[in-house]
């Protein structure tokens, strides 16, 4: 072992305050907690805490289309989130908040989202899945810290898709749809299998038809729409939750299914998640083509390799009609079908990501794809179709 | 109905919501379709010389696994695929359920 000389000590101590030592990692400062005052909302009053740690700070741009790199980043810390136990007491419940018997709770760690400026759809059904999951296996989710200062959008947004009715916070409306300007957004519905399609279907239909009575929703896209959306269903039944599979962290069985109408743009958006096994796990298939074209791809980039580096390759690979992971010839046309809807309705696109695959099919179009390195905690389906106007069908 | 066809109205007999392959996927799925009412109306059928008339109207989703393993399954559990042809007519009056016509009668020749 090399002598620590005071040369070598002081050299060591000025590197560990820059925060780097050459690529190796020397912890000889304590992470610096800052102590701070926030604002819990719990549904019917807001009260103080003291936050013990600096929030994690999600990116301004949430988005899942434009800024997808940070936002999975994001979600993926988010994912691995849970309550912790304060005093180390036998038998002491794992809890969010550390009450004491004098002075203020201690909240351990948050999420700021009042740095999010835009928050997607898909982004949010992730975030609110996410904290159904956990109020599911915590009996409470994650606090509301400081809601005065989030941004309009992003309140409205998650407000729109019932994610504070998740939460516990609000009371359950009978009411399935909010508006917010030229948008029409459905509450999230969830369930473990095609049994929700009914329901989910009627909302979809009620949705589009009430909002946009100048858009044709025709019987063939309501057809195609509903059989995609049940077949997403049955493959979360079938495949996402596997006992086959070992999960990083627990799981709640579940999909989330959300939807909006843009008068503006006559467009109707369709997202379904799951937190299942993911494609690129339970078809891990990838033929000859594609191994020599994700080699060149890499190689020409010049792109380091990373964990889930042939994911799009395996999404892909799913979206080819027969293609199965039970090698059964009859099977492997559900995908497929979802693909299936965007030709049917003439315009649009359909986005599948899997844990860290991306595939986006545009009407008409070749399927683009791309591997992230970090996952998206599941299975995301987005269809985006658009619906033509009334007076222009038939000419 | 005539005296030569009996008729499975698949909307009103079992569901307008069919989805999944097995109970594994839901309530309404292809295999207890098939099992409970498809099967033994067929055979049914078969026996008297009728034709078995499935009528698609009304049905709101047609994903391709309820689809397969109702009408492609049939001949997996062993009804001949020339029965299946002969006995069994799926009709739709909309054009918007002809494709999955197609895709039954592909289900059943691929099977």
């Amino acid at each position: 072992m090399r002598k620590l000389s005071k040369k070598l000590r002081n050299w060591l101590i000025k590197k560990a305050r820059a925060g780097s030592l050459g690529g190796r990692s020397l912890h000889l400062r304590r992470r610096r907690r800052v102590k701070h005052l926030v604002q819990l909302w719990t549904g019917t009053q807001v009260r103080e805490a003291v936050a013990r740690n600096d929030p994690v700070i999600p990116p301004a741009n949430l988005c899942l289309e434009s800024n997808a790199e940070e936002t999975l980043r994001f979600l993926n810390g988010a994912r691995y989130r849970k309550p912790g136990q304060f005093t180390g007491r036998p038998g002491e419940k794992m809890s969010w908040l550390h009450e004491r018997q004098r002075g203020l709770p201690i909240l351990w760690s948050y999420s700021d989202y009042s740095k999010i400026e835009h928050l997607s759809t898909s982004a949010a059904v992730v975030l609110t899945a996410e904290y159904d999951r956990l109020r599911h296996l915590y009996d409470a989710s994650p606090p509301t810290v400081n809601l005065h200062q989030w941004s309009d959008a992003v309140f409205s947004k998650l407000y729109e898709i019932g994610f504070f009715e998740i939460l516990g916070l609000t009371s359950r409306v009978a009411d399935m749809y909010r508006d917010s300007g030229n948008v029409r957004v459905m509450r999230i519905m969830s369930g473990t299998n095609t049994e929700g399609l009914e329901s989910a279907a009627r909302n979809l239909l009620g949705l589009a038809s009430h909002y946009m009575a100048d858009r044709l929703i025709s019987e063939e896209v309501i057809l195609a729409l509903n059989s995609a959306l049940s077949e997403a269903m049955a493959n979360v039944a079938r495949h996402a939750y596997s006992d086959d599979h070992v999960f990083p962290y627990k799981h709640i069985g579940k999909w989330w299914v959300t939807a909006e109408v843009d008068r503006l743009k006559g467009t109707l958006t369709v997202v379904i998640y799951d937190q299942g096994a993911t494609i690129p796990v339970t078809f891990p298939k990838r033929s000859l083509s594609d191994r020599v074209q994700d080699y060149l791809s890499r190689t020409l980039s010049g792109q380091k390799r990373f964990e889930f580096e042939n994911d799009a390759t395996y999404v892909a690979g799913a979206m080819i009609p027969g293609n199965t992971q039970t090698g059964l010839k009859y099977r492997g046309y559900g995908i497929p079908q979802m693909k299936e809807l965007i030709d049917i309705c003439g315009s649009g696109k359909l986005t599948i990501f899997s844990r860290g695959g991306r595939c986006q099919y545009e009407c008409g179009g070749e399927v683009e794809r791309r591997s992230y390195a970090k996952s998206i905690g599941g299975t995301l389906i987005e269809w985006v179709v658009q619906l033509p106007e009334r007076e222009h069908v038939g000419h | 109905m005539s005296a030569t066809e009996q008729v499975i109205n698949l909307a009103e007999d079992f569901s307008p919501y069919p989805a999944g392959r097995d109970h594994a996927d839901g309530p309404f799925n292809g295999a207890r379709f098939r099992d409970e009412i498809l099967r033994p109306r067929l055979a049914d059928a078969i026996a008297r010389g009728q034709t078995l008339v499935v009528s698609l109207d009304g049905v709101k989703s047609f994903g391709s696994s309820f689809l397969e393993e109702a009408f492609g399954g049939l001949v997996r559990i062993g009804v001949s695929k020339k029965d299946v042809i002969r006995y069994l007519h799926v009709r739709a009056t909309g054009d918007s359920s002809q494709r999955y016509l197609d895709a039954i009668k592909r289900y059943v020749s691929q099977a």
